[in-house]
């Protein structure tokens, strides 16, 4: 031990409420000391054996065998012995009854009091007559005489203590004692004595008394507890960094509802009606409503431009259905925002893209989802052609903090050249954009006499390659418990380490 | 993507490379090539390309890359006397047909054949509805004269292919697989075409051939039918065909059959070229690249066109019948690309620069967002397919929710009306995370009959945020709700008492502020929690903030 006495503060407290009234060199039980305290006996107990620990108190000890009065003997001290009430009935009776009239008037006490009252001398039993001996006015049991002095806490002889102890007036029972003794007084100990305290409190500021107080030292190494907290869903802030990459290259950002018409999805981007990507097992129809309104004029050059290719193009040479132009369906790309940009024959130089949720008639499972987000994006100005679609893709990859890709010739019905771009993550080559430049079958028509660059990018996929997540639907989930405690890979938004 | 598997060695074969050199190559070709555990190859093939799904096709370009055959494959046509006399049939009018000498079938081959044939028929083939394709030993067609017509399905019988014993068209249509699968394309009532050379029958397109002319392993010459709903792609399948097989047949020879019919006649398969025109300053302009049009020609050469110079910078491409995939000049300049190869052009990135800007109503979300995290809620996504009941909990008509006619299950049948009741259903599957607090931004769609817009439907910009916990009431909602405005510079403006079907009377209310927001918040009706199997209160509110987009014209608005 050192000189500085360490205190933690519930031994402060005890110590401190014990001050002045406790001295030094004098035995006092647990018990006196809670009294003093003003605490309860066990916590007292409990800081004792601590202060013992520090050398502060000596704590001795013991354990004494003591007698209790039974609950039994209280009944016969509070009334009569069964041996006093049997002399009183008998000298009621005139001085001679038989044990069955005795039985009668006692029931089963009589049993006690037979043998008690004859080893007392106070009767005689003959022939089943019991007989009265003495006056029962004096018949007074001694052990009456035992049990109230017990009770008022004197010793008692051997003899007469087994005696009771045969006739269960009393029970023997085994008593801890804790004696303590101060080394000094508590008094003093205060004073001297260095207080840990767990945390600091308002109060002792206020009161000056963190001076006393020095702070415990903690097990750094133990775990705390996990908190809950409030959480932006990683999902979408993977979302939010690729709106930021599209704003940083300088995309005007756009949006249209996934309810969609054919005409935008399909016809004006040139897929053929009977294209197997048109069908029910592909895209999704709706019951309710049906259908939409197509734009009057662009619907006669689409028609065009597919029946017979508009004076442009060889076309598709089928009959073209206005009516199936006009069927709802949820649209399957987000090229069709950029379609209905593209309509609107934006002028160059512009660059538009749009961020939205695209569905395919899929059945769910870890690797797909009915309707997932793309990211899509047009682009037109002096001089876009396929290699500054090439450089452009390689500038949003990097951005992105891809530093491996590649691209490699694709078709899309819209698109002439066509691109798809791959990028390596974690040692695999993954698929991750379609790119190209509008096919004229798809400006003409919407009389655009210059070039556009489109690309378009899944971003389910992606999201789960740099989360490494296995399952898309952790994407989306249900449990929030995911949501709160998956990590944030802000490093992935640094761009560093792709 | 039509994905086809050949044997190593018929590709090394075919192709004349060895395998690795032979799969890098096709990559030229946008083919993802890749080689199987089973030790098969697999080629995934990119839709416009039907005439590289077989083996041939994808050789005969290969050999133009490799520089050992360029120009316009050539092929001798011949007359035949093979004549189809086609009656009226209305549910599958056209016909042609073609005769290829010494394809020589062995076992390989013919497992090539039938896969090109169905990779075919399930692309421009439309899974036979538009087109279908029937393969013949020439030597066992019975007589060059045919004829297709509509014939009774109870008076025609005959074998069909992998069958033992004649059997009416009837029972061939209900009884085997293909006429179970196929047999209704084209049945006209009672009746169903049918291919007869002579008396035999040798097809009932587009269903099953007869087993007289089965095609197998030492069969020479092929007779070709292709049947369909539209001309056009009658004739790019069977020029497809011809070209195709007459690439494995040591004399090259295709024979002529003509096809007399209601709707005209013809000779086909002609393999008649077609002629385009390009200026070279057109691919330049698409490429980036400085070509000559000596440069352009030899490219165009390798990918097997012919091509010859015209004055004024302009090329005479010449396209062969089989590539159908040639619409516009821009086609031509993507194959140049192919055969420069993309990875040799360099990119030129944008130097251009544009200011960007993200939708108005977005830097509302992202504040709202994050005061909302701020606020110690967790923000979920969950699916916009919701199950159509959810319109009882979002206290929306039927008539108004938007419904899909082909849903994959209950689970996702309706566009979602309301984020709250997906907010709920998450609430009670998070029971075990009390108290809870989350939120979602999302659009929700109801149908509109707003009839300026062509498409019926309004879509409505939600935040809903939902508090669940041993106490939640209409206070703690209203605390967040109020917080969030406020903090969002708007104001409330209006609270009046509001009823919805799943939220308590008297502990609801609807509230607009100041820059447009309509918010919706209240306590959850006990009954509701209980349906839901849910043990703990839940408050609740949807601020619809579609408004605010009302405030700002300026975006660009698709």
């Amino acid at each position: 031990m050192t000189n500085e006495l360490r205190l933690s503060e519930s031994e402060y407290k005890l110590l401190k409420s014990l001050a002045g009234r406790v001295h030094a060199g004098v035995k006092y039980s647990v018990e006196d000391l809670a009294r003093l305290a003003g605490m309860d006996r066990s916590s007292v107990e409990a800081i004792i054996r601590l202060l013992s620990s520090k050398g502060i108190v000596v704590v001795e000890d013991y354990e004494e065998t003591i007698y209790e009065v039974s609950s039994e003997a209280e009944k016969y001290v509070s009334d009569l012995f069964p041996e006093e009430k049997l002399v009183k009935h008998l000298g009621e009776l005139g001085g001679r009854a038989s044990v069955e009239v005795l039985k009668e008037v006692l029931g089963a006490e009589l049993n006690i009091a037979l043998p008690n009252a004859l080893r007392k001398g106070w009767i005689r039993v003959n022939e089943g007559i019991v007989e009265l001996l003495v006056d029962p006015s004096r018949a007074v049991a001694e052990e009456r005489k035992y049990i109230e002095a017990l009770k008022k806490g004197e010793k008692l002889g051997e003899d007469i203590l087994r005696l009771l102890r045969r006739r269960k007036l009393i029970e023997r029972v085994k008593r801890r004692l804790t004696w303590v003794t101060f080394k000094a007084d508590p008094s003093v100990i205060v004073e001297k004595a260095v207080v840990e305290i767990g945390a600091l409190t308002h109060d002792m500021l206020v009161s000056g008394e963190w001076q006393r107080f020095k702070l415990r030292e903690y097990d750094i190494t133990a775990e705390p507890p996990r908190l809950r907290l409030g959480r932006l869903n990683f999902f979408l802030e993977f979302i939010e960094y690729i709106r930021d990459v599209m704003k940083e290259l300088g995309f005007v950002e756009v949006e249209a509802p996934p309810i969609e018409l054919e005409f935008w999805n399909y016809d004006v981007l040139f897929q053929p009606q009977y294209h197997p990507a048109r069908r029910p097992t592909d895209t999704f129809y709706l019951e309710n409503p049906k259908e939409g309104l197509l734009p009057a004029q662009l619907v006669l050059r689409v028609k065009a431009v597919h029946e017979n290719g508009a004076g442009i193009s060889a076309g598709w040479n089928y009959k073209w259905d206005q009516r199936i132009a006009a069927r709802l369906i949820l649209r399957s790309h987000t090229t069709a925002v950029s379609a209905r940009v593209l309509a609107q024959r934006p002028k160059p130089p512009f660059r538009f893209f749009t961020i939205g949720r695209v569905y395919r008639v899929e059945k769910v499972d870890a690797k797909h989802l009915p309707e997932f987000h793309q990211v899509d994006g047009i682009a037109s100005e002096e001089g876009v052609d396929v290699r500054w679609l090439i450089g452009f893709l390689s500038e949003f990859l990097e951005r992105l903090g891809f530093k491996e890709y590649k691209f490699r010739p694709a078709y899309f019905p819209f698109t002439e050249p066509s691109i798809e771009g791959y990028v390596k993550v974690k040692d695999v080559w993954m698929e991750v954009l379609g790119a190209g430049l509008f096919r004229p079958e798809v400006l003409h028509p919407m009389g655009i006499d210059y070039p556009v660059a489109a690309w378009g990018m899944g971003i389910e996929r992606l999201a789960m390659a740099l989360y490494e997540l296995a399952d898309i639907r952790m994407l989306y989930s249900d449990d929030t418990k995911i949501i709160e405690y998956m990590p944030v890979r802000w490093w992935l938004y640094a761009g560093l380490t792709l | 993507m039509p994905v086809l598997h050949f044997k190593p060695g018929r590709v090394e074969e075919v192709i004349g490379l060895p395998l690795s050199h032979a799969l890098e190559l096709v990559e030229k070709l946008k083919i993802e090539a890749e080689v199987r555990e089973d030790g098969y190859v697999e080629f995934e093939i990119e839709v416009d390309r039907p005439d590289m799904y077989s083996l041939e096709g994808i050789a005969r370009q290969a050999r133009g890359l490799l520089g050992k055959e360029t120009g316009l494959p050539r092929y001798e046509i011949i007359k035949t006397d093979y004549v189809i006399e086609v009656g009226e049939v209305p549910s599958r009018p056209y016909i042609a047909g073609a005769v290829v000498w010494d394809v020589d079938v062995d076992e390989d081959f013919l497992e090539e054949l039938i896969q090109f044939q169905e990779k075919l028929n399930g692309s421009i083939g439309g899974e036979r509805v538009r087109v279908a394709i029937g393969l013949h030993d020439l030597d066992k067609v019975p007589s060059s004269k045919l004829t297709y017509d509509l014939e009774d399905i109870d008076r025609v019988v005959f074998v069909p292919l992998g069958g033992v014993k004649e059997t009416s068209l009837r029972e061939v249509l209900r009884e085997t697989e293909q006429g179970k699968k196929y047999g209704r394309i084209s049945l006209h009532g009672n009746k169903h075409p049918v291919i007869r050379a002579g008396e035999k029958v040798i097809s009932v397109p587009p269903v099953i051939n007869a087993e007289l002319t089965r095609v197998e392993p030492g069969t020479k010459n092929l007779f070709i039918d292709v049947t369909g709903t539209e001309l056009k792609p009658v004739i790019d399948v069977l020029s497809i065909l011809a070209a195709n097989l007459a690439e494995r047949s040591r004399s090259k020879r295709i024979g002529l059959v003509t096809v007399r019919a209601p709707w005209g006649s013809l000779q086909e398969p002609k393999l008649e070229p077609t002629r385009m025109v390009i200026k070279i300053s057109d691919i330049q302009r698409v490429l980036g690249l400085e070509l000559d049009d000596q440069d352009v020609v030899r490219h165009l050469e390798r990918m097997r066109f012919s091509a010859h110079s015209l004055e004024s910078g302009r090329i005479e491409v010449v396209v062969p019948r089989y590539r159908i995939d040639i619409l516009h000049p821009v086609d031509i300049a993507e194959e140049v690309i192919l055969s420069i190869g993309l990875e040799k052009i360099a990119p030129r990135r944008p130097r251009l620069m544009l200011r960007g800007r993200l939708l108005y109503t977005r830097y509302w979300e992202r504040e709202a967002r994050k005061i909302l995290a701020g606020l110690g809620f967790v923000e979920v996504v969950t699916y916009t397919l919701v199950p159509c009941d959810y319109a009882t909990l979002a206290g929306v008509d039927e008539s108004s929710v938007v419904k899909i006619a082909n849903p994959i299950g209950v689970e996702s049948g309706c566009v979602r009306m309301s984020l709250m009741p997906g907010l709920l259903r998450l609430a009670s599957l998070n029971q075990h995370n009390v108290p809870l607090r989350i939120f979602e931004i999302g659009e929700v769609y109801l149908v509109s009959d707003n009839s300026t817009q062509d498409v019926p439907v309004a879509a409505k910009k939600k935040l809903s945020i939902l508090v669940m916990g041993s106490k939640a009431g209409y206070e703690d909602i209203q605390a967040v709700v109020y917080t969030l405005i406020h903090m969002l510079g708007d104001e409330i403006l209006v609270v009046k008492k509001y009823s919805h079907p799943i939220l308590i009377g008297g502990r609801t209310a609807l509230v607009k502020t100041k820059k447009g927001c309509t918010i919706v918040l209240g306590e959850v009706k006990p009954e509701t929690l209980e349906e839901l199997g849910m043990e703990y209160p839940v408050a609740i509110a949807e601020i619809d903030y579609t408004g605010l987009i009302e405030d700002h014209k300026t975006m660009p608005r698709p």
